[in-house]
């Protein structure tokens, strides 16, 4: 409503307040023939009207009130400071818009506080990366320099290309992981969910460590029914399976094995990647999602501790999850659970 | 940041020789935007633990700060609307409210703080939770699952800081509860809100952020 | 602070309560209902009641207007009307007043027919019509009487009457319609056309006659008489005569509303019980209740709202409650009231019918409910909702554990009743009130005493009195011939009769000597109480004193002379108490002695024994003075004989001294065996005979005695039963919420090999001791109160014919079906829920 309609209502309303006490006087007068009566009268109504009105002036002072409270509630929070005369508890509209604008603060400030914290994770993460990366480089720099010298036997050149080669595998696939890494955290990451066949995807999984696999005499094993289809990025999941499944065979000792079960549940489907490997222990269940983690007792195997962080990444982007449940020495599952 | 703060925390139910202190002293902080599970025997003061935080109970000694408020300084009617702007319940046996349909039992919370409720979001959780062809269905129609499903979108659906959660897939099947389960920890994700559980199930404590283990009214870590 | 608009969800949640537990609440309205009529049924008697006493004021005043001015001119009469304060006239042309003196004190005035005003004061023809040709004339029944003028159209009526200037005619007129005026009328028109009037007196019409009487009803009837008063101010016309009507009178407004407060007591009753049993049906189930708060609690209902969720569900059950409500209370009120009121023509509960007691039923149940359901909540609303739901858990007894840890049906059923011990004890709380109530007004009922009554009442079997003295307000005419000597000798031969006493008197003026007057003058001047003395507690009689006053200055005062035999010497020797002598039957005979009848109190208040009396010529000695009971004599005296000494004389010496009069009354016992007959008789006697004789019959005393007695307990026995019907449904809807909501245990029960027969035997079992349980605590509780507590109360209302009589008939009567219920109601509820399979039963009390 504009002004000019809630002027011209206010107006109309005067008028007819007025037309209504003339008619109510004339009423009075012309019919009732006692005066005492007639102001009696008179004077009840005009009581009525001032009772009216000043109820519309108190109206009008609760709106107002209302209106500088939320005021005070947005300027305390664009200083960042708790609003005075906060009742975040009281039954009243007040209170309810001012929690809600203070749930808004709650969450924009969280935000911030993460993007705070994912600058400290990411100067973390370039110290990291220099971290991984200065090895390799070192290694490189090192055989550069022997290679570089003349009157190397052709053997031993050759073995340390075979070597350098080996590092440059070590930084491109650091590279690749990095580059998955940064665009999961800064979310440029395109998950595009279409509805396809698990079967599918579990077999393209399987097909980056199979030969790995091989190597290890390591049984890999699948259960899945072709019909089951769930709606998932295939590109991405698989890249995340494979994940697990590159680990898996990683900490499996040879002659191990490692089974794929797919059940379809109500709102998830489970995949159950367990393999006999050296097991995780209870309390390191949390942190082998976490970027960079590599436990002590596998300091030896070559990886960076970013796959399983990634596979979780992809996971939950599809809004699903991983769990995991392990018993050292005998094997580990994880769990896959994929939105049906 | 902490969202809740408990300080010595003790409460005992009955009197002389049959009284039974179901909170000795109990301290804790739980994070905010974190997902906490609560383990422990039966009887080990969980429960009470969860309805002191939710101001469903008031603790003999000691304080329950919420979000920066002590609940002990409140009067009841307004624990009643700490309770429902601020808190999600979940149910080991759900509570609905047998004489309202799913529908109206999901939006009861915002009908009682006289809310409008915001329909993208409710078709959101709805479908998410696959509750739409069941809306005018009557609790006692619907089954175990459906029922907890229900619960689940009340308690998210006026989007509360934080979502306790009691056992809630205790009633059902370990297939439901891990179903239940992670639809919780997708909504806790996806509002920043704060999950605090009890549970008997370790497979599904691992998946938390922080695991506390309560053992006759007092924490063990 | 703008308050949140949140409450549209607690309707929400009344309305699913009504379509999913119709049963609960359909009980809830049921008893709101019962309560709405209880409260409308108590405050429609109580108002009747009250308009019945003002209307009584009404009709000794003679007119329902407020004001009457009397003495007018026509154009005065429409200065009056045309006053601003005045609402409404209606006016009337007297032209005079019958004078004849067997009117004795009633005031007959003759005017022209005038339709609006005869509505005023109730005196339209109910026989014949009004008189429209000239010479006719239409009178009331009692006027009749009094003249001794047949009931027939036609008859001819002969009137001495005084004009306005106070000049006697006789005229004659036809009777052409007549009605009867209520019996406590003391004023009468007698209506004659406007032709008869000019040719009575020509110039009745003329502006300057003071003959318009003009009734006016106020605007705003209070201070009648100063009102009344400044009206004739303001049109400058003071000095006019004018009277108020005694029912705007405030005293008497305030004294009416006194009378009829004990007609309000029962709706403290109807609160009281009404509260429980509402409070308790609305609770019965309150651990499944407080369990479903204490959850929408745990959602964050605020107290405010859940005061609104309660007052929200009473509002609606009494408002459902409030149209049947109203209707029963219309219905028991006009049942009732027409036997609580008599003497009215139209009945009672519809004349008297006023919106104010609907409305004041419907706020009464509205507090009642409100506050039964909302006082309960107070507590519930304070508490947290972990609070509430361990409140609702009763702790289970310790007593009566087997100690190898078996049970039996007998122990499980003990457990039952031990869960749910306080609503039991709220259930026979409510019975307990209600028999308690039933059997006091019960107690009260028999302790009127039929034999007392008629003892003082009707001491002999039949009175025939003479026309003119039926009634207490007609002054016995001493010339009326209605009863002679033939009619008594009649009497004498018919086989049935076993004694015929006769009773005849005459007024005559007499003189007393100086010592006599010295006495009654002392006597009535000794104090009464503190404040005043014998005289002047009879100052409302201004007759009485006149005549006392008269004989303090002249000496001169009225003796009633009476003759009389047989039962009524009988009579006045039980009854009487002398205050100097002692009767001598052979002296009294003998016809030389008086006994000599003075007031009903202690002290000699006329001529003492031995001293000379001249009646009529004869001088007498009294034999002995008693303390007058006249209840035996029927009929009103002369006014002038308003004070007046009685002389009591044989029948013998009495027709020696008067001969020829004719009796007054008589009194005849018969041989009960053959009363048919002799009723017969008296009927074909009665039709025969033109109304010259009333007959009062011992049977009508009875009747009437019967009728009165019920009358009188009617409205708390009403009260009593609907109390008790409503505490045997409540305790019914407990044992069926008991039975209903273990539904699901029974079906484990099933589930774990106990038979359907094993089943019923728990049942069973648990009616029995519910049933057990209750009788344990009603019979001791009404026996106690009928014992102990009955005797005062009965004493406390200090009727003579009332006697205390210990009686348990409603306990007695209700205990059975107290029984019958607590075995049945849960019999029958296993029928309908062990219905369907064990899996399905069991999954329903999820």
């Amino acid at each position: 409503m504009n002004t000019g309609q809630a002027k011209a209502i206010l107006v109309s309303l005067a008028l007819a307040s007025v037309g209504l006490m003339a008619a109510l006087a004339w009423m009075l007068w012309e019919y009732v023939p006692k005066a005492s009566v007639r102001f009696g009268l008179l004077s009840v109504c005009g009581g009525i009207f001032l009772v009216a009105g000043i109820w519309a002036a108190f109206l009008r002072w609760q709106v107002s009130c209302f209106a500088d409270d939320v005021c005070e509630t947005i300027d305390a929070a664009i200083a960042g400071r708790q609003p005075e005369n906060f009742h975040p508890y009281e039954d009243s509209l007040t209170a309810k818009v001012q929690g809600k604008l203070m749930q808004y603060y709650g969450i924009m400030q969280e935000s911030r506080l993460q993007s705070q914290q994912d600058k400290e994770i990411l100067q973390g993460l370039v110290s990291d990366i220099s971290h991984q990366v200065k090895t390799p480089v070192a290694n490189l720099r090192l055989y550069m320099g022997i290679l570089q010298k003349p009157g190397l036997p052709e053997d031993k050149g050759a073995l340390f290309l075979a070597t350098m080669e080996e590092q440059i595998n070590k930084l491109d696939f650091l590279m690749q992981s990095l580059i998955k890494m940064s665009r999961l955290e800064t979310g440029t990451f395109v998950l595009a969910p279409v509805e396809a066949r698990l079967e599918d995807t579990i077999a393209q999984a399987m097909s980056t460590v199979w030969a790995k696999a091989e190597n290890r005499h390591i049984g890999l094993s699948v259960k899945c029914t072709p019909e089951i289809m769930v709606q998932h990025d295939p590109k991405w999941t698989a890249e995340a399976i494979g994940n697990i499944l590159d680990n898996a065979v990683k900490y499996t000792p040879a002659g191990g094995r490692i089974s794929i079960t797919v059940r379809p549940w109500q709102f998830y489907t489970r995949i159950e990647i367990s393999d006999t490997g050296i097991g995780i222990p209870e309390e390191h269940y949390n942190h082998v999602f976490q970027r960079f983690y590599r436990a002590e007792e596998v300091a030896t195997e070559e990886g960076v501790g970013l796959g399983l962080y990634l596979a979780n990444g992809i996971i939950t982007r599809q809004k699903g999850y991983i769990s995991v449940k392990s018993k050292v020495g005998e094997g580990t599952t994880f769990y896959v659970y994929l939105l049906s | 940041m902490d969202i809740v703060t408990v300080r010595h925390l003790q409460k005992t139910f009955g009197k002389g020789e049959s009284a039974v202190h179901a909170l000795n002293g109990i301290d804790l902080t739980i994070e905010k935007g974190k997902f906490t599970a609560i383990i422990g025997a039966s009887g080990s003061g969980k429960t009470t633990l969860l309805n002191m935080i939710g101001g469903l109970d008031i603790p003999d000694e000691g304080e329950v700060i919420v979000d920066g408020i002590n609940l002990s300084g409140l009067k009841e009617k307004e624990l009643a609307v700490f309770r429902r702007s601020k808190v999600g319940f979940v149910y080991q046996d759900f509570r609905l409210v047998p004489t309202l349909t799913a529908k109206e039992n999901i939006l009861f919370p915002l009908s009682l703080a006289g809310t409008a409720p915001d329909l993208a979001f409710f078709r959101e959780i709805t479908g998410l939770l696959h509750l739409q062809d069941r809306l005018d269905a009557f609790p006692q129609e619907l089954s175990g699952g459906g029922q907890q499903r229900v619960a689940i979108a009340r308690a998210l659906i006026a989007k509360p800081a934080l979502l306790l959660a009691d056992e809630p897939t205790g009633n059902l099947d370990s297939r439901s509860g891990q179903n239940v389960l992670g639809l919780l920890k997708l909504s806790v994700e996806a509002c920043h809100q704060t999950l605090v559980m009890i549970t008997h199930n370790l497979e599904i404590a691992q998946m938390a952020h922080r695991v506390i283990r309560v053992e006759d009214g007092r924490i063990h870590q | 602070m703008l308050a949140n608009n949140n409450l549209k969800a607690c309707r929400t949640l009344v309305k699913r309560d009504f379509r999913f537990h119709p049963i609960k609440n359909g009980i809830l309205i049921f008893a709101t209902m019962l309560v709405t009529a209880l409260y409308t049924f108590v405050f429609l008697l109580g108002g009747s009641v009250k308009g019945a006493l003002l209307l009584k004021y009404q009709y000794s005043y003679g007119s329902s207007s407020q004001i009457i001015y009397t003495g007018l001119t026509s154009q005065q009469a429409d200065t009056i009307a045309g006053d601003a304060n005045v609402k409404s006239t209606v006016r009337l042309c007297t032209i005079g007043q019958l004078s004849d003196p067997m009117l004795g004190q009633r005031l007959v005035k003759l005017a022209v027919t005038g339709q609006d005003y005869a509505e005023t004061v109730l005196s339209i023809p109910s026989t014949g019509n009004f008189p429209q040709n000239p010479g006719e004339i239409a009178l009331d029944e009692f006027t009749m009487d009094s003249l001794g003028v047949p009931r027939e159209l036609g008859a001819p009526v002969v009137l001495r009457w005084a004009g306005p200037g106070g000049k006697v005619h006789t005229s004659e007129f036809t009777l052409c319609g007549w009605w009867a005026s209520p019996t406590i009328f003391t004023e009468a028109c007698a209506w004659i056309s406007g032709d008869t009037a000019r040719k009575l007196v020509p110039g009745y019409q003329d502006k300057a006659s003071h003959n318009v009487a003009l009734g006016v009803n106020l605007w705003q009837p209070e201070n009648l008489s100063q009102q009344a008063a400044s009206i004739l101010e303001e049109q400058g016309m003071a000095g006019i005569n004018f009277t108020v009507n005694l029912a705007y009178n405030e005293v008497l407004k305030g004294q009416a509303a006194q009378q009829a407060i004990p007609y309000y007591f029962p709706s403290i009753l109807v609160f009281m019980c009404g509260y429980l049993m509402v409070y308790c049906i609305a609770h019965v189930a309150s651990q499944r209740d407080i369990m479903y708060y204490a959850g929408l609690k745990s959602l964050g209902m605020t107290p405010r709202q859940m005061r609104r969720l309660m007052l929200e569900q009473g509002c609606a059950v009494s408002f459902l409650g409030f149209l049947p409500g109203w209707a029963l209370g219309l219905g028991l009120d006009y049942v009732i009231t027409s036997r609580v009121i008599s003497g009215m023509e139209e009945n009672p509960a519809l004349y008297f019918l006023s919106w104010p007691p609907f409305v004041m039923a419907a706020l009464c149940t509205l507090l009642t409910t409100l506050s039964a359901c909302l006082l309960p909540m107070g507590r519930l609303c304070r508490m947290t909702p972990a609070q509430a739901a361990r409140s609702a858990k009763d702790p289970m007894p310790r007593y009566g554990r087997s100690p190898d840890g078996r049970i039996t049906l007998r122990g499980l059923a003990l457990r039952t009743l031990a869960q749910g011990r306080w609503n039991t004890l709220l259930s026979a709380l409510s019975l307990l009130l209600a028999m308690v109530l039933l059997s006091s007004v019960w107690i009260q009922y028999v302790s009127l005493r039929e034999d007392m009554y008629l003892s003082l009442n009707s001491p002999w079997d039949y009175s025939l009195v003479d026309g003119s003295a039926y009634l207490s307000v007609q002054r016995y005419n001493e010339n009326n011939r209605g009863i002679t000597q033939e009619t008594v000798e009649e009497l004498q031969a018919r086989p049935e009769v076993t004694a015929v006493s006769a009773l005849k008197s005459r007024e005559i003026e007499l003189s007393a000597s100086k010592e006599l007057q010295q006495r009654i003058v002392d006597y009535y001047s000794q104090p009464y109480d503190g404040t005043m003395t014998l005289k002047e507690t009879q100052a409302g009689y201004p007759e009485w004193c006149a005549g006392v006053d008269r004989l303090e200055q002249a000496g001169r005062y009225m003796g009633l002379v009476v003759g009389l035999e047989g039962a009524y010497l009988q009579y006045v020797l039980d009854n009487s108490p002398f205050t100097s002598g002692s009767f001598d039957a052979a002296a009294f005979a003998s016809g030389d002695y008086v006994l000599a009848a003075g007031a009903y109190r202690e002290g000699i208040s006329t001529p003492a024994a031995g001293e000379p009396i001249e009646l009529g010529g004869r001088t007498y000695t009294v034999l002995g003075s008693v303390m007058n009971d006249d209840a035996y004599i029927s009929g009103e005296n002369s006014t002038q004989a308003a004070f007046h000494i009685v002389y009591i004389l044989p029948l013998g010496e009495f027709d020696t001294l008067f001969p020829g009069q004719a009796y007054r009354q008589l009194a005849v016992d018969i041989d009960l065996a053959q009363q048919a007959a002799f009723e017969a008789y008296l009927d074909h006697y009665e039709q025969g005979q033109n109304q010259g004789m009333g007959i009062k019959r011992r049977s009508e005393y009875v009747t009437n005695f019967n009728v009165a007695r019920l009358n009188m307990v009617l409205p708390e026995l009403i009260v009593a039963l609907v109390m008790l019907g409503i505490a045997f449904i409540n305790f019914a809807n407990m044992l069926v919420v008991k039975t209903v909501s273990r539904k699901s245990d029974f079906a484990v029960y099933e589930s774990l090999g106990m038979t359907v027969a094993q089943l019923r035997c728990l049942l069973f079992l648990e009616g029995v001791l519910h049933a057990l349980v209750m009788i344990l605590l009603l019979v001791p509780g009404v026996v106690f109160f009928s014992a102990v507590v009955m005797p005062a109360v009965v004493a406390a209302e200090g009727s003579w014919y009332m006697a205390y009589r210990f009686s348990l008939l409603p306990l007695w009567a209700a205990l059975p079906a107290l029984l019958a219920l607590a075995v049945m109601t849960p019999l029958v509820c296993l029928q309908f829920i062990t219905k369907g399979s064990l899996a399905g039963r069991m999954r329903w009390g999820e």
